[in-house]
């Protein structure tokens, strides 16, 4: 039961409380260039789950038979070769998306998310742990960049376009607020005053929320 | 003479005008943890510009021979393979003959195989027809094969500089920034970045000007 | 053939790679480094600060 428990923690914790962008901070890079528009973020969202869960359970796999001093170049092979797969196969199955990403996919190979999760976690416990904790962290990734799109193109642009990945084809497209967009969320200034905003305001939120649970702990000890 | 005025713009382009962090936005990795201190942000920067150039110039030929062996596809895993490698050279060899410098820039060489521009420049100047467009010159003086490399190399510098020349300058503003009162949970990272938003409306109104 | 390109451009590759990780890990530090806090080493760079510097700053100010 209790490992139960703990696998599910191990599969909920990185989706709010150590949400990989907006609060451990780690794999900017990608979301300032692909927040641009809706398409791109959940796109590059998507690959990075790919590369986190591919990575993560083959890292758990060969993690007793690495030697212990070359440990980090083995990673960072694995996950290269893991990049380049993915990137291939976006080439082949969603020629559009992979255009409008570009090189940011290669970036992928040195996005702190991966060879840190990889390196704190996977290393050193199972496979079924470390597919969950992959999860986690990508859903987490997934969501918050999804997000930061979602309200940067509505902003920036004044409303939304989803297309189909694999074949380019538009399914919606409106723009109801095109005459009160703000122009500078589309930019890429607006890119860094809306990632400052939202990270200060998450964690002023969890800043609240834990004072909160001090509290209850605090009148509850003292009762 | 068009050559050696087009390596200038080209150099002053990389630096400030399509600076890496203000401009494309890649830098971003590592540098709002090192901006905190001005010393920490002067020896990243110095160390990132040393592997920058030697990453380049190794890249520029290993481009070549991927090309020749018909195997393009491979160029992520070899560059990031042969990145990593020359920072624990380069790590290796500050240890052993050059402690002085080992002590101020040797501890942020680890951190500069996980930033995202190295691997960045060492993609761009593949192509470095499309470096000269943005940069508003004539592709044209790219055919030549010496001055391609020419031009690859000025824009490897250039970009690593503007990097230095951001990160420098930012830590300085965060060490005013530290004095004033700041919202509770911007302190850190959220005010950063804002603060990194009004640089990048600064620099933005330089574009265009070579 | 490219196959046979592509495994000894990465044998090779690999392997210069661990062998000069290993060289490096072996090679001893100079005297007067102090040891680098956690939070430095590659992707825990969070809160990147060299604690040597920071105390003779510290003792500057005062």
């Amino acid at each position: 039961m209790e490992k139960k428990q703990s696998l599910l923690k191990s599969f909920t914790n990185p989706i709010f409380k150590e949400n990989p962008i907006l609060v451990s901070l780690l794999g900017l890079c990608p979301v300032l260039i692909v927040t641009d528009t809706f398409d791109k973020s959940w796109g590059m969202g998507i690959a990075v789950l790919l590369v986190l869960i591919f990575t993560n359970v083959c890292i758990s796999l060969i993690r007793k038979i690495v030697p212990n001093e070359v440990r980090i170049p083995v990673f960072i092979v694995i996950i290269a070769c893991f990049v380049t797969i993915v990137d291939l196969l976006m080439q082949a199955f969603t020629p559009t998306l992979y255009e409008s990403l570009g090189v940011i996919i290669s970036m992928i190979t040195v996005n702190c998310i991966i060879l840190g999760r990889g390196e704190a976690f996977a290393s050193k416990n199972g496979v079924l742990a470390s597919l969950l904790d992959a999860l986690g962290s990508g859903i987490g990734f997934f969501l918050s960049v999804s997000v930061i799109g979602l309200l940067r193109e509505f902003l920036g642009k004044g409303g939304l376009t989803l297309t189909n990945p694999f074949t380019g084809q538009v399914i919606f497209s409106a723009y109801p607020l095109e005459d009160y967009a703000i122009s500078f969320l589309a930019d890429k200034a607006g890119a860094f005053l809306m990632l400052g905003i939202i990270v200060g305001i998450y964690s002023y939120v969890r800043i609240r929320i834990e004072e909160k649970e001090t509290k209850k702990l605090a009148t509850a000890e003292v009762k | 003479m068009e050559v050696i005025t087009s390596l200038v713009i080209v150099f002053l382009v990389a630096m400030v005008t399509n600076n890496i962090v203000l401009s494309t936005g890649y830098g971003i990795c590592s540098y709002i943890g090192v901006s905190k201190n001005r010393k920490s942000a002067i020896g990243m920067g110095c160390a990132l510009v040393f592997v920058v150039f030697m990453a380049s110039l190794v890249s520029y030929f290993l481009e070549m021979l991927l090309v020749a062996l018909n195997i393009e596809f491979m160029q992520t895993i070899v560059f990031i393979l042969v990145i990593a490698s020359l920072v624990q050279l380069v790590e290796m060899i500050c240890k052993k003959f050059l402690p002085s410098l080992y002590q101020s820039l040797g501890i942020y060489l680890p951190l500069i195989t996980t930033n995202c521009v190295v691997l960045y420049v060492t993609k761009q100047i593949c192509d470095v027809e499309a470096i000269l467009i943005a940069a508003g010159v004539s592709g044209s003086l790219a055919n030549n094969g010496f001055f391609n490399f020419l031009f690859a190399m000025v824009y490897a510098l250039g970009t690593a500089l503007g990097y230095f020349l951001c990160i420098t300058l930012m830590s300085t503003i965060r060490n005013r920034i530290d004095y004033s009162p700041v919202k509770r949970g911007f302190a850190g990272a959220g005010i950063a970045l804002v603060t990194t938003a009004i640089m990048v409306l600064a620099i933005g109104g330089l574009s265009g000007i070579f | 053939m490219e196959i046979l390109y592509i495994f000894i451009v990465l044998a090779v590759a690999v392997s210069l790679f661990c062998l000069i990780y290993y060289l490096n890990s072996k090679t001893k530090k100079p005297d007067n480094c102090s040891s680098l806090p956690e939070e430095c080493e590659s992707c825990k760079v969070i809160f990147c600060r060299n604690k040597k510097t920071d105390k003779d700053d510290e003792t500057k100010e005062k």
